[in-house]
């Protein structure tokens, strides 16, 4: 993108989104349960989760191509529950993008002026401005179809900000492009979203895509907010088990957290006990997972267990991936699988499967979250 | 509680989209009037007692007494399942060739797919006898050089002969692209498995090809079944539809045999398509996967090439014999026991030109209202379907598309039956049954299936998003569907218009009863009326002529449009 460019497109002032008590079903599947949540005017906000967890609906709500059978969401100071789509003046970029291709890539960037009655000559100004953004310029006269996935995304940008949207809302917007190129465009929609400064809303299923590109992240499974925060709170303080697995490789071991001679330990399935630091006992859980990530486990194949580690443990190598920076190996614990991930160096030697080994984790790299 | 929650959910549709609950409305109507209550007046008429007004089964226990009904219904069902079996052998090779080898040929057949289609086949039935008859060329040959004759147009074979060689295209379309839609993986990983040959063929290419062969194959019997044309004009009168004709025309419209025959027409159409889609339940294998579909194909060994050649050739001659001996009828002086006209002359067509050039004038009239009907009423319920969640928008589909099911002849007799009683009120004696509106409406109706398949396929293509994308960027409704979707579907929409058109220049069934007098009549009726007798062979066969390329040429125009447009926009591609 050009970043010469002026910062006319930039819109006045950034609105915050909100959305409250959302119910949203089709015929009998619930796809929407209770939704909650407030984006903050200016936000790059991300609504993450799996296939089917209702990310897309919540945005198409939010578009107006959906409406909930209960709840309100508001725009600014306005409630936009009930308005049709064509008047809530939010720029949505389609997964498929969505060209027309009738149309050259001119006259699909003028469209949202013209029909907004824009006379011609702005027309003509603000198309060529916003097509310079995205450096598309001297290719207004073709068709969609003469052009790469990179460039129809880009004219895909350019149709949605000349509009000069309140929010722009983005729906998986690279998945359709090559890996190098989705990097690539990851910045490009980053440096946009910064120099216009408008609230943009991005929905992914690519937990990567999100922690890199999003202010803060939403993320969601079976129409239901899991949990609410910026990649790092969600990284390191999930709330649950879904959420530690769904961001990067975590091991679990289910069990209970018990007192005994007043420390609290957590007591897994196969049999371990873990010292458990944090851990109050109003936060009854029941059931619950203890939960730690691969690059916390200490390996060594040395009798003596590293004494700064505060939980330990034995077990065997049963696998090993070699992932470059790192070899990730698999170990059996008392028949339960976890993973430990050794940073690698040159002339490092791969320990052997069946090794015995000890396992070193500090205690405030683990966590009691709920099922 | 769930008929409240129903009726909300009506509501809420209905405030959604009150422009097209209204347009639902108004088509709704549009097919009750003119589909729906004639098609029930001539069921209704066919169990009412004439003495008494009440309800009655006597009328069909007269049918199956009467030997010559009895006759005619075994006819009608015969013919139809030959004309199956021999426009399956020949589609079978065709279908073999293009799909399964390398072959130069290709082309040809699909041709072949294309150049019966354009005509029908009462259009034919008359030159098809000068040329394959008891006195006809082929016959002649024959005789004179083997001293023997193959009785091709004899009686029921002749209706046969004539359908077979007109509709295998049905059949061979179908097959062809069920079998190019299957993937090469389905048989690479049956090969994988260690499956070749003839079983490979047979367990798994046939079984994922069958729904298109049954789909091909009901469609021919149910043109054949219910063609009136062919039969009338190779006078065979022993079957169903002539029957049903013939009673009308000679008895009137109270004679309740004419109702009785068209139920009975109606029920078999409908059990067909019936039995048809039973077969195929569950077994709409759509299987081509990201990859290009089709099987593998492979060169051909010479003697394979040289057989495939005789073959294609041989069925390309019967393909271009109703269109060869139609011209040489139209352009021929006299032609009796020889085998081509004694000499060759102009003056058909001036007859036609200078005589009765109301009969051309007519059918493009009538013709372009009727596809001009069917395109906007296509394209309204297309959306209907499709873009709303309007209560009732399925049956408002299946119940234009049942037209198909209906034969033209019965439409004919239900509107005889309905409008008779009700007079044009701005004209004199003049009742609506057989005003010339009537026949554009009954062509509308009668061709709206093919119009609404077409353009509920255009938009299909067209992916909700660009609509979407579209509102989201200040568009409303109407300004969506005008500069969005009517656009993008255009060349659907053209396509079901030219099919409408040509389709509806040709019919004869339903025009055989509306037309009141000559001056109404469009090309088909022309004709039928021409070719009544020997002398009127010579312009009957000119009409035939115009007919023939009046449609010829709008497919090819469209055809190349579409084409056009599609690379412009480079469909398929993008989105």
């Amino acid at each position: 993108m050009n970043n010469s460019t002026s910062h006319e497109l930039t819109s006045a002032s950034a609105v915050s989104v909100k959305f409250e008590g959302i119910n949203l079903s089709f015929g009998k599947t619930h796809v929407l349960k209770g939704i909650d949540l407030e984006i903050e005017p200016g936000e790059f906000f991300a609504f993450l989760g799996p296939s089917g967890c209702g990310k897309t609906t919540l945005l198409r709500l939010l578009a107006g191509f959906e409406s909930a059978q209960t709840g309100r969401v508001t725009i600014g100071d306005k409630e936009v529950s009930y308005l049709p789509p064509w008047q809530r003046n939010l720029g949505m970029v389609f997964q498929s993008y969505a060209l027309w291709p009738h149309m050259t890539i001119r006259k699909n960037v003028a469209f949202g002026l013209e029909e907004r009655h824009v006379h011609r000559s702005e027309i003509k100004k603000r198309t060529d401005k916003a097509l310079e953004l995205v450096g598309l310029l001297d290719l207004a006269e073709r068709r969609p179809s003469q052009l790469s996935g990179g460039q129809q995304q880009r004219v895909a940008l350019a149709r949605t900000i000349v509009i000069e949207p309140q929010v722009l809302l983005l729906d998986e917007p690279l998945s359709n492009l090559d890996a190098k190129l989705r990097i690539q465009m990851r910045h490009e929609l980053l440096d946009l979203q910064r120099k216009l400064s408008i609230t943009t809303i991005f929905v992914t299923h690519d937990q990567e895509e999100a922690n890199t590109i999003a202010d803060r992240i939403a993320l969601m499974k079976d129409g239901v907010i899991q949990q609410i925060g910026t990649p790092v709170e969600l990284y390191d303080h999930p709330v649950n088990r879904f959420v530690a697995d769904f961001l990067g490789t975590a091991n679990f071991f289910e069990g209970k957290v018990e007192k005994s001679t007043g420390e609290w330990f957590f007591m897994t399935e196969n049999g371990l006990s873990i010292p458990v630091q944090d851990y109050h006992e109003k936060k009854k859980m029941g059931l619950s997972s203890l939960v730690f990530r691969p690059q916390n486990v200490a390996v060594s194949i040395d009798a003596q267990a590293d004494p700064a580690r505060k939980i330990q443990f034995q077990g065997t190598v049963s696998g090993k991936e070699f992932l470059g920076s790192i070899i990730r190996y698999r170990i059996a614990v008392k028949g339960k699988d976890i993973f430990a991930d050794v940073s690698h160096q040159q002339g490092t030697r791969l320990i052997e499967n069946g090794t015995a080994v000890n396992l070193g984790i500090d205690r405030n790299q683990v966590l009691v979250v709920s099922e | 509680m769930a008929i409240s929650a129903w009726r909300e959910e009506t509501v809420s549709e209905i405030r959604k989209h009150p422009g097209m609950a209204a347009v639902m409305l108004l088509i709704s109507l549009f097919l009750l009037l003119f589909l729906v209550i004639p098609v029930v007046q001539v069921v209704f008429t066919a169990f009412l007692d004439t003495a008494t007004g009440g309800f009655t089964l006597l009328n069909f226990k007269d049918f199956f007494n009467t030997a010559l009904f009895r006759e005619s219904f075994w006819n009608s069902i015969y013919v139809g399942l030959m004309a199956v079996v021999v426009a399956s052998l020949f589609s079978m090779p065709l279908a073999y060739f293009t799909s399964r080898f390398e072959f130069k040929g290709a082309v040809i057949i699909q041709s072949l797919g294309i150049i019966p289609l354009i005509m029908p086949p009462f259009v034919g039935a008359v030159a098809m006898q000068m040329l394959f008859g008891r006195n006809g060329s082929f016959n002649l040959l024959l005789d004179q050089w083997f001293g023997f004759t193959i009785p091709f147009m004899e009686g029921l074979n002749g209706v046969i002969f004539v359908q077979s060689i007109h509709y295998f295209p049905f059949i061979l379309i179908n097959l062809s692209a069920a079998l190019q839609n299957i993937d090469r993986s389905m048989e690479e990983s049956a090969q994988n498995l260690g499956c070749s040959g003839m079983r490979l063929f047979r367990r798994i290419v046939l079984p994922l090809a069958m729904p298109g062969y049954v789909a091909g194959a009901s469609l021919v019997f149910l043109k054949v079944f219910d063609d009136l044309g062919t039969p009338l004009l190779l006078n065979v009168n022993n079957m169903l539809a002539p029957q049903a004709y013939l009673r009308i025309a000679s008895i009137g419209i109270n004679d309740p045999m004419g109702y009785v025959i068209s139920v009975i027409l109606v029920v078999i159409a409908l059990s067909s398509m019936w039995l048809a889609m039973l077969s195929l339940k569950g077994k709409d294998y759509a299987t081509v996967q990201k990859g290009g579909g089709g099987l593998a194909k492979r060169r051909m060994r010479p003697w394979e090439k040289f057989f495939a050649w005789i073959v294609v050739l041989l069925i390309m001659s019967l393909v271009l014999a109703p269109h060869i001996g139609l011209s040489l009828l139209s352009f021929g002086t006299i032609w009796s026991f020889s085998m081509v006209p004694d000499a060759f002359t102009l003056k058909h067509f001036g007859t036609i030109f200078a005589e009765t050039p109301e009969y051309m004038t007519n059918t493009v009239l009538y013709s372009a209202l009727a596809a001009t009907i069917d395109v906007i009423v296509g394209t309204a319920i297309a959306y209907i379907v499709l873009r709303t969640k309007l209560i009732g928008r399925q049956w408002l589909d299946y119940i234009a598309m049942a037209a198909v099911a209906i034969p033209g002849l019965v439409i004919g007799i239900g509107y005889l039956r309905t409008f008779y009683g009700f007079q044009v009120p701005w004209l004199e004696n003049q009742p609506v049954a057989t005003w010339w509106m009537a026949i554009v409406v009954a062509l509308a109706i009668r061709r709206l299936p093919y119009a609404l398949r077409a353009c509920t396929a255009a938009l299909q293509q067209v992916s909700v998003s660009l609509e979407e994308s579209a509102e989201n960027l200040g568009a409303g409704k109407f300004s969506t569907v005008r500069k969005i979707v009517v656009p993008l579907m255009a060349g659907g929409i053209l396509a079901g218009f030219v099919t409408s058109f040509a389709t509806a220049a040709v019919e004869l069934g339903m025009t055989l009863m509306l037309v009141s007098k000559n001056s109404d009549g469009p090309l088909s009726y022309g004709i039928y009326v021409y070719m009544q007798s020997a002398a009127g062979r010579g312009p009957g066969a000119a009409l035939g002529i115009v007919a023939v390329v009046v449609v010829g040429l709008c497919t090819l125009v469209s055809y190349i449009f579409v084409d056009r447009r599609q690379k412009k926009l480079g469909m398929g591609q993008a989105n």
